[in-house]
């Protein structure tokens, strides 16, 4: 369990049609006329990193840079075209805005269903769902289909469900930002105890305020290279000066 | 491989469970009949069915509603699993883009919600079974076996066509309008001896031909099915499951490059 996530030069390579071929019919006629053309594009480029359990990194960048994909190889929802990644443990994805939920069930089934999404049997959902409806102070809506809750609901829902998976680590994409005042505080607070209890956090803002507060190190990306990789106020100041000489 | 996905699956046993709750709450919540539905529906379709073909065939009203709806009770859960599997994996991208989920669970959880929806269709039948003068026999004890040819050769299909879809969308629509044409070249709704005999080989080249027949004789018939046909039904559903697991395995770590 105390082992670090590693990544030893990783590629990822999107290999997609020039033209997106969407229908089958078009691609019988392309491929008969010889006229499949692929454009290759590298989304991560050699990348070798470590992550220390315990440990939260924040990761910044611009639009494209490589961000999405590396998560994505984290959470082992993609394999790297080259090089290895070695993720110890259970790694929790915070979905925006509850992507796993449906708007049809109520709210309890929506919590079961996303902690089985999550690997959390429905025993364990059992002992842990009264927790998790005080956690989101909406007790008295778990019985409501999620399609009438708004969506600072849906978040705060999503959020309860995640940090009762217990899981190992958490990746965080852009999500500290939502909700009111009093609910950030109290996730922040247990942002801050999961981690004493030795959790690891990836974290993915544009906000580089919050990376400055809460990061141990940052990791800088750019058109899927590390650009720089090390403290946090370090990574940011050359990040905010890269930005500055891009904006002029 | 093989041993690693079945794991694999083990581990997600909840989320099938509650995928295959979620189809079904999704599905009956919001219709006044409820789980009625799926049992009325067939229904409907036999009045019109027997008052259409069994004044052509003279088949004889009571013989051809239990002649119809053993094998269209069957057809259906297959058109309905499969056409439902072909959008299942566009439908449930944005979640495992996100989470890493094994993606054979959704093509499983929707051909167990449907066999959940063909238990409920196939009360009727057996409700009419003694009304209609054909009375039980110790044959449909054999009935699971047939039935589990019919779930391998669905779920074999059902991955073919839910992988295909990832890449080319138009294949949800054009198995749609291929299925019309494939229901009447299953003897569904005709007898299979008003088929001259120089055109039953077309039949014979039909997969589902097997599969229904092996289905319909313990419960029309009242006898078990002829071994031939049975092990022709074995060998179809077979192929389709081997062929189906293994194009679905070779491209289900791209799917999320194309969703």
């Amino acid at each position: 369990m105390n082992l670090p996530i590693v990544l030893q030069d990783v590629s990822v390579r999107y290999r997609l049609p020039k033209e997106r071929v969407h229908s089958f019919k078009e691609f019988i006629i392309k491929s008969f006329k010889g006229h499949m053309e692929y454009e290759e594009f590298w989304a991560l480029k050699n990348i070798t990193f470590q992550v220390p359990p315990g440990e939260m990194l924040g990761i910044v960048g611009r639009n494209g840079a490589g961000k999405s994909t590396l998560l994505k190889l984290i959470a082992r929802v993609m394999k790297p075209t080259r090089g290895t990644v070695r993720v110890p443990g259970k790694v929790a994805p915070m979905i925006e805005l509850g992507g796993g939920f449906d708007h049809e069930l109520s709210g309890r089934e929506n919590v079961y269903l996303l902690g089985s999404i999550l690997g959390i049997s429905r025993r364990e959902m059992d002992k842990k769902f009264d927790a998790i409806s005080e956690f989101t102070e909406l007790e008295d809506f778990m019985e409501t289909p999620l399609r009438a809750y708004s969506s600072g609901m849906i978040t705060r829902l999503g959020f309860a469900v995640v940090i009762a998976v217990d899981p190992e680590i958490m990746i965080l994409d852009e999500v500290l930002a939502v909700g009111d005042t009093a609910f950030q505080e109290k996730c922040h607070a247990h942002i801050a105890k999961f981690r004493q209890a030795g959790g690891t956090i990836l974290f993915v803002s544009h906000s580089l305020d919050q990376i400055l507060k809460f990061c141990d190190r940052a990791l800088w990306l750019e058109r899927g290279e590390i650009r720089s990789w090390g403290d946090t106020p370090g990574v940011v100041r050359q990040y905010e000066n890269f930005l500055g000489s891009v904006a002029d | 491989m093989l041993k690693e996905n079945i794991t694999e699956l083990i581990q997600f046993k909840d989320l099938l469970h509650n995928l295959v709750i979620r189809d079904l709450t999704v599905r009956y919540k919001r219709s006044m009949l409820g789980f009625f539905w799926s049992m009325l529906n067939p229904l409907l379709n036999t009045i019109v069915f027997t008052i259409i073909f069994s004044t052509i065939f003279r088949f004889g009203v009571k013989s051809f509603i239990i002649y119809f709806l053993s094998g269209y009770q069957l057809w259906n859960f297959f058109a309905q699993s499969t056409v439902a599997s072909s959008h299942c994996l566009l439908n449930n991208g944005p979640l495992f883009k996100r989470i890493y989920i094994p993606k054979a669970i959704f093509v499983i959880s929707t051909v167990i919600s449907n066999l959940f929806n063909l238990s409920l269709a196939l009360i009727p039948l057996f409700i009419l079974l003694p009304i209609l003068g054909k009375g039980f026999h110790l044959s449909l004890l054999f009935l699971p076996v047939p039935l589990l040819f019919a779930v391998m050769f669905t779920v074999g299909i059902s991955f073919l066509l839910s992988a295909t879809a990832i890449f080319f969308h138009d294949i949800i629509d054009m198995y749609q309008i291929f299925l019309m044409p494939w229901m009447y070249l299953t003897p569904i709704v005709y007898p299979l001896d008003i088929v001259p005999k120089k055109f039953l080989f077309v039949l014979k080249l039909n997969p589902m031909f097997y599969i229904v027949e092996c289905f319909r004789w313990p419960i029309f018939m009242g006898e078990l099915p002829h071994l031939e046909t049975c092990c022709l039904a074995l060998l179809v559903a077979t192929v389709s499951l081997l062929i189906g697991y293994l194009v679905f395995t070779k491209y289900a770590d791209t799917f999320v490059y194309y969703i």
